[in-house]
């Protein structure tokens, strides 16, 4: 079903006087942050604004020929695509610490060795040692001598408020070498030789 | 760093401390050394991160001096390898953006019409500086002892295994083993002579390693009475012959160490080996790594995950031989930071038990 607007019976009369005997509440969306269009026609083709549910948005009014019709009792409204407040604001995550690191050798015990540049402060070299269970199993192929990850601490903070230590391992998915690439690398080289008599 | 006489200086690798500052251009700054007009030649035995930490930065100072690297460089497979990555500027501090920083103080140099904007390429019994005029106690030569033609040819194929290839991943480069491409140097000054050992390796082919070096290279002046100590003092950088037949008995030597996870060197046998060949070896450090510590929260997740970060390298050490006599084989010896005796924890553990490695003859060259 093609999602199409939604009109609203106005609560306003014909004087554009609030009619206190219709209640339309049950006809309204349910939803929060629903999006509708406002206009309704009367008789004398005149259209009457009314307030959008729960928005902050003052549509303008639309003329007669924009109207649209309302939903029939088969059809049902579909609203705008938001996430709920809550879903959005779920977590928080603070970094006190990340390193990007260079794999450089993977032990038989499913051990990684990797040499560590801090870039939260001095860009000191370092050195750890890691489980693979450590790494996303999605980021398991990507495992062997010279890749490139990201280990990030930090906090998570979840909307109910709690705070917790978080340590993650995200490993670089580069593109691909192009040809392109490398023949404009091929190329560079060349010129650079000629220059610099490097051959 | 090496003071040939006559106020002039070589500088053989680089390294930078833990501020990233480079360790030779501090060194040279602090004795008032004119980096631009003093140094006189800036080599690179090879492109591993732990030989060229700051070797850019080394030639861009080094206004007079050639730029020096392994024969095995030349073929355009390198340069078009550095350009390649360099372009996708992956990691910063690596041994192939030092030179892709290097090339470009080349081309800097070419077109301000500097003198040097071309490279020199060490190979087997190729002289790369030499001073032949003035007092006969400052004539001198520096003498690449390696890659041998063998060598050239493996290390080749090395390098091109390494270009990337189309719609592979990108990854960072892993420096081939063993180091063919390492340049060792001989370097005579009037009657002192000393042995760089770079990284080179000793292999089971003959055309290959040290053995090459002893049956083949021209050593003039030897023996050498200072030996760097070649690939941190490991056993596979091992041929006894060099001690016998191009080192003088009981040498002045030196080495780095090198730790990477659960890898130390010097093991402790290997100290004991360098300690059966001479009583006189010192070590820029021991192979214990620092922790930095971090705030509270960083060390309990790290306690909590059971890694432990230590720094990449141990801390830095200098060791100084400078000679107190116009004689080959009176040196003193001062030792800065870390740097410790080689031998004076293996006397300590193995007393009474050291015996002396027998010599089979000298050769001269």
């Amino acid at each position: 079903m093609t999602p199409q607007a939604l009109e609203i019976t106005p609560t306003f009369d014909r004087e554009g006087q609030r009619d206190a005997t219709r209640s339309d509440t049950a006809r309204r969306p349910s939803y929060r942050g629903g999006y509708v269009l406002p206009v309704v026609p009367n008789g004398e083709g005149h259209h009457i604004d009314t307030a959008p549910l729960d928005s902050e948005m003052i549509p303008e009014p639309l003329p007669l020929s924009q109207v649209r019709r309302m939903p029939t009792a088969r059809e049902r409204v579909v609203p705008p695509v938001l996430a709920p407040r809550d879903a959005r604001d779920a977590h928080l995550f603070r970094r006190l610490q990340q390193w990007e690191g260079v794999v450089l050798r993977v032990g038989e015990d499913g051990s990684f060795l990797a040499r560590l540049t801090d870039q939260t402060s001095s860009g000191d070299l370092e050195e750890a040692e890691f489980d693979s269970d450590d790494v996303p199993p999605a980021d398991r192929d990507l495992l062997q001598p010279g890749a490139v990850f990201y280990w990030t601490i930090g906090y998570v903070d979840s909307a109910g408020g709690q705070r917790s230590r978080s340590s993650m391992l995200r490993f670089r998915r580069l593109p691909v070498w192009s040809a392109e690439e490398l023949s404009a690398a091929i190329e560079r080289a060349q010129s650079t030789a000629e220059l610099i008599d490097w051959r | 760093m090496i003071h040939v006489g006559a106020e002039e200086w070589l500088v053989v690798d680089s390294c930078v401390d833990e501020h990233n500052q480079v360790v030779a251009l501090a060194y040279l700054s602090a004795l008032g050394v004119d980096t631009s007009r003093q140094v006189v030649r800036v080599v690179a035995t090879h492109w591993h991160d732990d030989h060229v930490g700051g070797i850019a930065r080394v030639l861009a100072s080094a206004d007079g001096a050639p730029f020096c690297c392994s024969e095995a460089l030349r073929p355009q497979e390198f340069l078009a390898l550095v350009e390649a990555l360099a372009a996708r500027s992956m990691i910063t501090r690596s041994g192939v953006s030092e030179f892709a920083a290097v090339i470009e103080t080349l081309k800097r140099r070419k077109h301000t019409g500097h003198r040097f904007p071309t490279p020199q390429f060490a190979l087997q019994d190729r002289t790369l500086w030499h001073r032949s005029s003035g007092p006969v106690e400052l004539r001198g030569r520096l003498n690449a002892l390696s890659p041998s033609d063998g060598a050239l040819v493996l290390a080749q194929r090395a390098l091109a295994a390494e270009f990337p290839l189309v719609s592979k991943p990108n990854r960072a480069i892993a420096a081939p083993e063993p180091n063919d491409t390492a340049v060792v140097l001989w370097l005579q000054v009037g009657t002192c002579v000393a042995l760089l050992g770079a990284d080179l390796e000793e292999t089971k082919r003959n055309n290959t390693g040290w053995t090459v070096i002893v049956d083949t290279a021209e050593v003039p002046g030897a023996p050498a009475s200072i030996f760097k100590v070649p690939h941190h003092g490991s056993r596979n950088a091992d041929q006894p012959r060099v001690w016998d037949e191009i080192l003088v008995e009981d040498p002045f030597a030196i080495l780095t160490p090198f730790v990477q996870g659960d890898t130390s060197l010097p093991t402790d046998r290997d100290r004991l080996r360098i300690c059966s060949h001479t009583s006189r070896a010192w070590i820029t450090s021991g192979v214990r790594r620092d922790h930095k510590q971090r705030s509270r929260p960083v060390e309990r997740t790290l306690k909590e995950l059971g890694v432990r970060v230590t720094n990449a390298d141990p801390p830095m050490g200098h060791i100084r031989l400078r000679q107190v006599a116009t004689s080959a084989n009176h040196w003193s010896v001062e030792l800065f930071g870390a740097a410790q005796p080689l031998c004076d924890a293996v006397r300590e553990g193995t007393k009474g038990k050291r015996r002396r490695h027998r010599r089979r003859g000298r050769r001269r060259g």
